[in-house]
């Protein structure tokens, strides 16, 4: 479960998120929707610990972001965006990595990544150098990385970038799964179609704040549109940086 | 401790898959002894003229002197007809030295009068034109002394009234401390090659992740960020002493192949010595590491690394290059300063002269607190924000 | 005092004994930073010296003790091999330790992985040489009440008993240096008389030579006596018949065996007062010149092949009444010998190793080389009222050895020419014979020679040393005129 209160960050004179809070469920799939430079990256970075929120807090399974964080690290799988294996490793090594990382190892890491293996259809290319792998194959393998220690908390930010049409429905199918073994799945987006497509809450970001949150019947309700990518539009109030 | 153990570990073994790091470290290692000793041996071989070797020499005029060319052939000079015009056959590089004998010779030198004589030669060309002229010139010489001599004696003059001087020479210097001047800039090659053999891992651990995506997600382990800098500041130190290892070796095996014995120098460059370096050295790929993981830090891709990597690097090394010429001391001053002072351990290593075990402990405890400075600043780099 | 106590008192002192008797046990050769010099004194070199102590007569050893000065030159390699060049002097009567610093350069390729060893031998240098004041060293070799007068006065003034001072006494000498410097074995280099002591060693202590090279070879059998002048002879007529082979030389001077024969006899007849400059400072002064003089003048001027080519002009010049230059040769010759040699160790050693083996020669039979049976008759003079000293059993039997050895020889030596190299050869069963062509007396420094050396002591296998550079060496072209040669 992930709880954002009142986040604030600014970068130099840039504010990049002004005042964010929201909650993301478990057994849920919530989505950031908003624009390019609305604030969803930073504030997915916020709760991943690489940043440091200069106001408001936010917490994971309870654990505070900065005073807990490598609980909450440990509570949390994140796939950045732009993630990228190391080249000169073969993906099984790539997940291995990770997981000795997270302080497993021996036998019982290896079936975990037999098991997401499996899970994500990376058999074909387990035992390859990632260098030269195509986005979808680069994507199964920050995802086996992100997964690897069984976190309850899954957060992604714009995962299907760069993904073709098939990758994108097996990425999809691959985040209901999940919410449907009980995780916590937190995604960032600027495609509206598919937040409409997945998301069970959803949480509508521009200009660094929350414009809108809730559930697409709720979204719906609330902007009195009843296409749901009509309320999208009105609740941020420009189509500009949407799909 | 364990996850410092991991990165390490994946850092290292990595990077062992670098075609690049590792022609880098074994590159420097190999090209440095090699370039150095070619070079070496070059010089030597085509400045210092074997005096038993025999040349041959154009002589223009041969006839007018049969006595003198029979000197000549007795000191491994042969003389053979010469051209008909012999400064255009020099110029031409048909000939490097030609001698001319001219009519007056004969008739001079028997009257007593200075008989003269004429070398043509082309000071543009040391190996093939003055290298030969010197020593032709040397063998006239010598034959002046032997004639001069015996006309004094033959005239009831001893020879020692024409030596007023006998200078004597005394070189303190060992045989090993007067090879410095030729090999004193091993220990620049050395230490150059020490941080070239951790570069590529100081980039790739920061910049070079940084810019293939792979330092967000590793940011976001659950593992404190001290370790993964400390991990990956280890296995760049590792590198960069296998480096140092190998280069040393490689000198030790390299030296034996420069001819020294021509310029009547010697020097012992044995596995003992190398490992004696090695012990008293490796602090410097420490702070080596620490110092280029600190800069790639602050650089945003791979290539920015690279060029301002290349640059930085020259400051801690071009200095040494002044090790060679200056001889400098080891003192307590000098003998603090990192880099400096393992170039002053490398120098008077090879003359034998071992620095001081008080100064080489100096060295290695200012060079392992800078070190550790450098490291320390590194790590909190590492903490920053900005890293990303 | 009862004896119990007495015995435990005694076992109570014994080990504060040992630490007495420890020095003079261990007469440690301590080797300590100097500088050696050549006999003039003008060329020296850094090196490192010290003295062993050791007895003047080997068979009491209690007795009277002398002072070996012993120097070392380190190798220029930092890990020199285990064995050094002995650098042995002639003479006899030379200082090994001179010698080596006025030819150093024949040894340097040896000295690049090796040191150099140098023991002044007993009775000469600085090992309580035995000198005697020499007024005129020409006089002496040809007058034999001088000699015999001479040599008793300096018999009588020696600081040592000259009966010790022989080659046989010698190598032991050279033994026991070893020994304390713990050399495991030795490469010799002798010179001249040199070459003596250098294969006696051998014959004595075989297993401690690696190698040996002897220059200008005085072969055992072999003795000093007639062959200076037979030998000496021979050389003379080498220089003139070459000279006779060259057509200028040929027609300037004529037949010189003919017209030293006459300035000879003319000199003989009425010595000649000659006005001269002083050869070194230049001031005037005068010497009555003998056939003596002019003897000892091409004598000491055919030890080298660069001298040799004024010997035709001198005799021309003298026979033609010029009698200046060969007055001036003789003054620069005595200086040159003047105490060069110390007299006594000289002595010791002629009279007790060789006039003995030559005292039944028929002296007349020497009337026909140019120095005459004066010579030999002033050194059976010498050795007349000289003691004779100790000299092995087996010291004249020719040696016959393994051990490889390197003979060379001057092709014009008048002094050990190269028949003595060849004598010796005969019974060394490893060895290499190089003739030096054109060359006289010493032949180490000269051309290519310093470079076989090397290789020569380096590999200890005389197979290994390619001896084609010594092809080129030869004379040089006689002086024809006062300005030399022709062109």
């Amino acid at each position: 479960m992930i709880r954002v209160s009142n986040v604030a960050k600014s970068f130099g004179k840039v504010k990049a998120v002004s005042n964010v809070s929201f909650e993301a469920p478990d057994g849920a799939i919530t989505g950031l929707l908003g624009p390019n430079g609305a604030g969803k990256s930073t504030t997915l970075r916020i709760l991943y610990t690489v940043l440091r929120p200069d106001q408001g807090s936010a917490s994971v399974d309870g654990h505070d972001v900065v005073s807990a964080s490598l609980a909450a690290r440990s509570a949390t799988g994140a796939l950045p965006h732009g993630s990228g294996p190391y080249p000169r490793l073969t993906a099984r090594e790539n997940v291995r990595y990770y997981g000795q990382l997270n302080g497993m190892s021996g036998a019982a890491l290896e079936r975990r990544i037999d098991e997401l293996a499996d899970m994500l259809e990376m058999n074909d290319f387990l035992e390859r150098r990632t260098k030269g792998f195509s986005q979808g194959q680069r994507t199964k393998v920050a995802l086996a990385r992100a997964l690897v220690h069984s976190p309850r908390n899954v957060i992604l930010d714009e995962p299907t970038n760069g993904l073709d049409v098939m990758a994108t429905r097996a990425l999809r199918e691959l985040i209901r799964k999940l919410r449907d073994a009980g995780h916590c799945v937190l995604f960032s987006s600027h495609v509206m179609q598919e937040v409409a497509a997945l998301c069970d809450e959803i949480v509508i970001i521009g200009r660094g704040e929350v414009v809108a949150s809730g559930s697409p019947d709720q979204l719906r309700e609330q902007t009195g549109e009843a296409n749901l990518e009509d309320a999208f539009v009105k609740a941020i109030g420009s189509v500009e940086g949407l799909e | 401790m364990s996850a410092l153990r991991t990165v390490f570990v994946k850092e290292v073994r990595d990077n062992i898959r670098d075609r690049r790091t590792v022609l880098s470290a074994l590159g420097m290692a190999v090209l440095a002894p090699a370039l150095f000793m070619g070079l070496m041996s070059f010089v030597l071989e085509t400045t210092v003229s074997d005096a038993e070797k025999s040349i041959t020499l154009p002589v223009v005029g041969m006839e007018r002197a049969p006595n003198m060319m029979a000197f000549l052939r007795q000191n491994n000079i042969d003389p053979v007809a010469g051209p008909e015009n012999p400064d255009a056959a020099v110029s031409n590089r048909d000939y490097g030295v030609v001698l001319v004998i001219p009519g007056n010779f004969g008739e001079s030198l028997q009257a007593g009068m200075p008989a003269p004589l004429r070398l043509i030669y082309d000071s543009s060309r040391t190996k093939d034109s003055e290298r030969d002229y010197r020593r032709v010139r040397d063998v006239l010489r010598a034959y002046n002394s032997v004639l001069a001599g015996l006309r004094l004696q033959v005239r009831g003059i001893s020879p020692t009234v024409v030596q007023p001087l006998a200078i004597n020479v005394s070189n303190v210097a060992s045989p090993s401390a007067q090879a410095i001047s030729v090999l004193g800039v091993i220990p620049y090659f050395v230490i150059f090659s020490m941080f070239m053999g951790g570069f590529y891992l100081a980039i790739d651990t920061t910049a070079g992740e940084r810019e293939q995506g792979s330092l967000e997600p590793l940011l976001a382990q659950p593992v404190a960020r001290a370790s993964l800098a400390l991990g990956k500041l280890l296995a760049t130190a590792l590198f960069s002493a296998v480096t140092l290892l190998l280069v040393l070796l490689a000198f030790s095996f390299a030296i034996d192949l420069v001819p020294l014995e021509k310029v009547g120098m010697s020097v012992e460059f044995g596995l003992g010595k190398v490992l004696r370096l090695f012990a008293m050295l490796w602090p410097l790929s420490l702070l080596a590491a620490a110092f280029m993981m600190v800069v790639a830090s602050f650089t945003k891709s791979f290539k920015e690394a690279q060029t301002y990597l290349t640059v930085v690097i020259l400051v801690p090394t071009l200095p040494l290059m002044l090790v060679a010429f200056l001889a400098p001391e080891a003192t307590a001053t000098t003998m603090a300063i990192p880099s400096f002072s393992q170039a002053l351990i490398i120098t008077e290593g090879i003359k034998g002269e071992w620095v001081s075990l008080p100064l080489s402990l100096l060295s290695m405890t200012t060079t392992l607190i800078v070190g550790a400075a450098l490291a320390f600043l590194a790590v909190k780099l590492y903490q920053r924000e900005g890293i990303l | 005092m009862n004896s119990h106590c007495s015995l435990s008192r005694r076992r109570r002192l014994a080990p504060l004994l040992i630490l007495f008797l420890l020095p003079a046990v261990s007469q440690a050769l301590d080797l300590q930073p100097c500088r050696i010099f050549d006999t003039s004194g003008v060329q020296s070199q850094d090196a490192e010296c010290g003295t062993l102590t050791v007895a003047e007569n080997p068979q009491r050893p209690d007795g009277t003790t002398i002072d070996l000065f012993v120097a070392r030159i380190p190798a220029r390699a930092p890990t020199p091999a285990a064995d050094p060049l002995v650098v042995i002097q002639g003479g006899p009567g030379g200082s090994s330790v001179e010698l080596y610093v006025s030819m150093a350069g024949a040894f340097e390729s040896v000295r690049k992985s090796r040191d150099i060893l140098l023991v002044d031998q007993r009775g000469t240098g600085r090992s309580n040489a035995l000198r005697c004041e020499v007024p005129d060293e020409a006089a002496l070799d040809f007058d034999p009440e001088l000699a015999a007068q001479f040599s008793r006065e300096c018999r009588d003034s020696l600081p040592g008993n000259p009966q010790f001072y022989t080659t046989s006494v010698a190598v032991q000498d050279l033994e026991a240096v070893r020994a304390e410097l713990e050399y495991p074995s030795l490469n010799l280099y002798g010179v001249s008389y040199g070459t003596r002591v250098a294969l006696h060693y051998l014959r004595r202590f075989p297993d401690e030579t690696r190698s040996v090279i002897i220059d200008g070879v005085a072969p055992p059998q072999w003795s000093l006596g007639p062959d200076i002048a037979r030998f000496g002879q021979n050389t003379l007529e080498d220089i003139l018949e070459r000279c006779a082979a060259v057509a200028s030389c040929n027609d300037r001077f004529g037949d010189l065996e003919v017209k030293l024969s006459v300035l000879s006899s003319r000199l003989d007849e009425s010595p000649q007062r000659v006005d001269l400059p002083h050869p070194v400072t230049g001031r005037a002064d005068s010497m009555t010149l003998t056939s003596q003089h002019v003897v000892m003048a091409i004598r000491m001027m055919s030890y080298q092949r660069e001298s040799q080519a004024l010997i035709p002009l001198l005799i021309h010049e003298g026979y033609a009444g010029n009698l200046q230059p060969l007055a001036a040769q003789s003054l620069m010759v005595g200086e040159s010998l003047q105490n060069a040699l110390a007299m006594g160790m000289h002595n010791a050693v002629v009279c007790t190793e060789d006039m003995p083996f030559v005292e039944d020669f028929d002296d007349s039979q020497l009337r026909d080389t140019y120095m005459g049976p004066l010579q030999m008759a002033s050194l059976r003079a010498f050795c007349r009222d000289w003691p004779k000293g100790v000299l092995d059993d087996d010291f004249k039997q020719p040696l016959s050895s393994d051990v490889p050895t390197l003979v060379l020889s001057g092709e014009f030596d008048p002094v050990t020419p190269p028949a003595n190299g060849e004598l010796a050869a005969q019974t060394l069963s490893n060895q290499k014979t190089i003739v030096a062509p054109g060359h006289g007396h010493g032949v180490a420094m000269r051309g290519c020679m310093p470079r076989l050396l090397g290789t020569f002591v380096e590999t200890a296998d005389p197979s290994a040393v390619d001896d084609s550079c010594v092809e080129r060496m030869g004379p040089l072209a006689f002086f024809e005129g006062f300005t030399g040669p022709t062109p």
